[in-house]
């Protein structure tokens, strides 16, 4: 515990200086952070487009699946905001910039995940916190406090597995340096594909993403237990309670591999 | 001619250096072929005709976007964006060499390329799994045309938002901006006949259309008789040529600033 409090502060610490970097050029930063918002714009737009030619997708109408894409966004866009850098590694590896950050006493994937930082980012999950209340509201939940706990889940866990995703397919690079599009799929397309009922997609993919990759559990369960809808596959009613556990099971894989590719780096050499 | 042709093999020889990658792209490409192909289909459930498109006519049209990505460069390239800010794009504009002709062939060897590399693989994956329609054999030649004007199209767009580096320096927000503009108005994000009227039209006259939309309605068989593939074909070279042209004088405005600007 005292490692980790000792990581966060030295990510405050770096991640505060990229700020300070970045808030220098204060024109350049606003164009920026309005450029970052093209993206769920375009996604919106793709949305609202889908539902232009349906009443509902496989059931959900078009304020349930806007409520799903939100709180997709706002775990997803903030987990990418903070460390979604990691996705430089390859880059790193490539030049032999990582190999200073080893011989610093600051775990590496702080170092990379802070050094990276875009702040521009943070506009998108400032977007999905208007996003969700609205998206809320049009949905018609009847509250629980066993629904209120589920979003509470998906909001923590959808942050921390889509963080693991990030950091598991970014430490693909410590053996596959060129894969670096391999993890897009499963960082963006996971992202495009949970924000989607999952009930539309056939057995096989289902699975994969129950089962193997469980991006299910990060926001789709949370959200069909929140609107009181069955499960895609029929999964029991209780399995919305294995989220905070699946979400740390997939923290804990994260680390696991990031240590591992650690090991095995040999730097480029030359 | 014979130095372009060059530098197109060239640059078809660099980008087939990269396997893994290749395989990565294509299987990000798959991913996204798959889940929006779901999509479509339980549109169609509802809506069967949706967009003028049977459901599988929306799943080939998914995966032919999907395998044309790479090639017509929706995600673009920023090199030469890169080399304006470190200041080496100083040394192209000093070589005898025209550099909207250099960076024309360089993009033609990349996009052969990604046409072999990807776009087969993907068509048929999608084929397996969903079944595709095709359009009929004698449109061949003129789908590669139209294959070739989107090259170009995506080529010249791109080509605009690197050089709008000359004057912001930083190319990251215009191209987070025009990746995003051409992933909606390409018909990637969703095919363009399934935006409601007029929007249908609108966005299908825009120039991205001509990038994806216009190339791969002709590889799903929407236009069939000559004059209507003829149009297809006329409008992309329009953009084509009108886009180069645009490209090239901002080339020429943008290589003035340089000058004045190294004293």
């Amino acid at each position: 515990v005292g490692e980790l409090r000792y990581g966060l502060g030295i990510w405050w610490r770096l991640a505060g200086a990229r700020a300070r970097a970045q808030l220098q050029y204060p024109a350049s930063f606003a164009l920026l952070c309005a450029a970052s918002l093209v993206g769920p714009a375009v996604d919106l737009v793709a949305l609202r487009v889908v539902f232009a030619n349906t009443p509902a997708l496989a059931g959900w109408t078009s304020a349930e699946v806007v409520l799903l894409f939100s709180l997709t966004g706002l775990t997803f866009w903030t987990a990418d905001a903070v460390v979604g850098a990691v996705e430089t590694l390859p880059q790193r590896i490539k030049d032999g910039t990582f190999d200073a950050l080893l011989l610093r006493p600051v775990p590496s994937l702080v170092q990379v995940s802070a050094d990276g930082i875009a702040f521009r980012r943070f506009t998108r999950t400032a977007l999905a916190l208007v996003l969700v209340p609205v998206a809320l509201a049009r949905a018609d939940v009847a509250w629980t406090p066993a629904r209120a706990a589920a979003l509470v889940a998906a909001l923590v866990a959808g942050f921390a597995l889509f963080a693991a995703v990030f950091v598991t397919t970014s430490a693909v690079a410590f053996w596959l340096v060129d894969a670096r599009e391999f993890g897009n799929a499963f960082t963006y397309g996971g992202a495009y594909l949970g924000s989607q009922p999952l009930d539309i997609y056939a057995a096989w993919l289902r699975r994969f993403v129950t089962y193997l990759l469980p991006i299910a559990f990060a926001v789709y369960l949370p959200v069909a237990y929140l609107l009181g809808k069955p499960y895609a596959g029929g999964l029991p009613r209780g399995a919305v309670a294995l989220t905070p556990l699946v979400a740390l099971a997939c923290v804990l894989a994260a680390g696991a591999v990031w240590r591992g590719g650690v090991r095995h780096y040999q730097s480029t050499g030359s | 001619v014979r130095l372009w042709w060059e530098i197109a093999k060239r640059s078809y020889a660099r980008h087939s250096t990269y396997r893994v990658a290749v395989l990565a792209g294509l299987f990000t490409n798959l991913f996204f072929g798959f889940v929006r192909a779901y999509v479509l289909l339980e549109v169609h459930r509802h809506n069967p005709d949706a967009a003028g498109l049977s459901p599988r006519e929306a799943v080939t049209f998914v995966f032919a976007t999907q395998a044309l990505i790479a090639a017509v460069g929706i995600f673009g390239t920023f090199e030469l964006a890169e080399r304006v800010r470190s200041g080496m794009v100083a040394v192209d504009l000093y070589r005898p060499v025209d550099v909207q002709a250099y960076e024309a062939a360089a993009e033609a060897g990349r996009a052969a390329f990604q046409l072999v590399a990807r776009a087969v693989p993907l068509l048929l994956v999608g084929a397996a799994a969903f079944g595709v329609t095709l359009a009929p054999l004698h449109l061949l030649p003129a789908l590669l045309v139209s294959l070739a004007l989107a090259v170009v199209v995506g080529f010249a767009i791109n080509f605009l938002l690197n050089l709008s580096a000359f004057w912001l320096l930083d190319h990251a927000g215009v191209g987070a901006v025009g990746i995003m503009t051409a992933t909606l108005l390409s018909g990637l994000a969703i095919p363009l006949g399934y935006f409601p009227a007029p929007l249908d039209t609108v966005t299908r006259a825009l120039p991205w259309a001509a990038m994806l939309q216009l190339p791969v309605e002709l590889m799903v068989g929407t236009h069939r008789g000559a004059a209507d593939v003829a149009l297809v074909l006329a409008r992309q070279a329009a953009w084509a040529v009108a886009l180069l042209a645009l490209g090239r004088y901002v080339l020429r405005r943008a290589t003035r600033k340089v000058l004045v600007q190294g004293g």
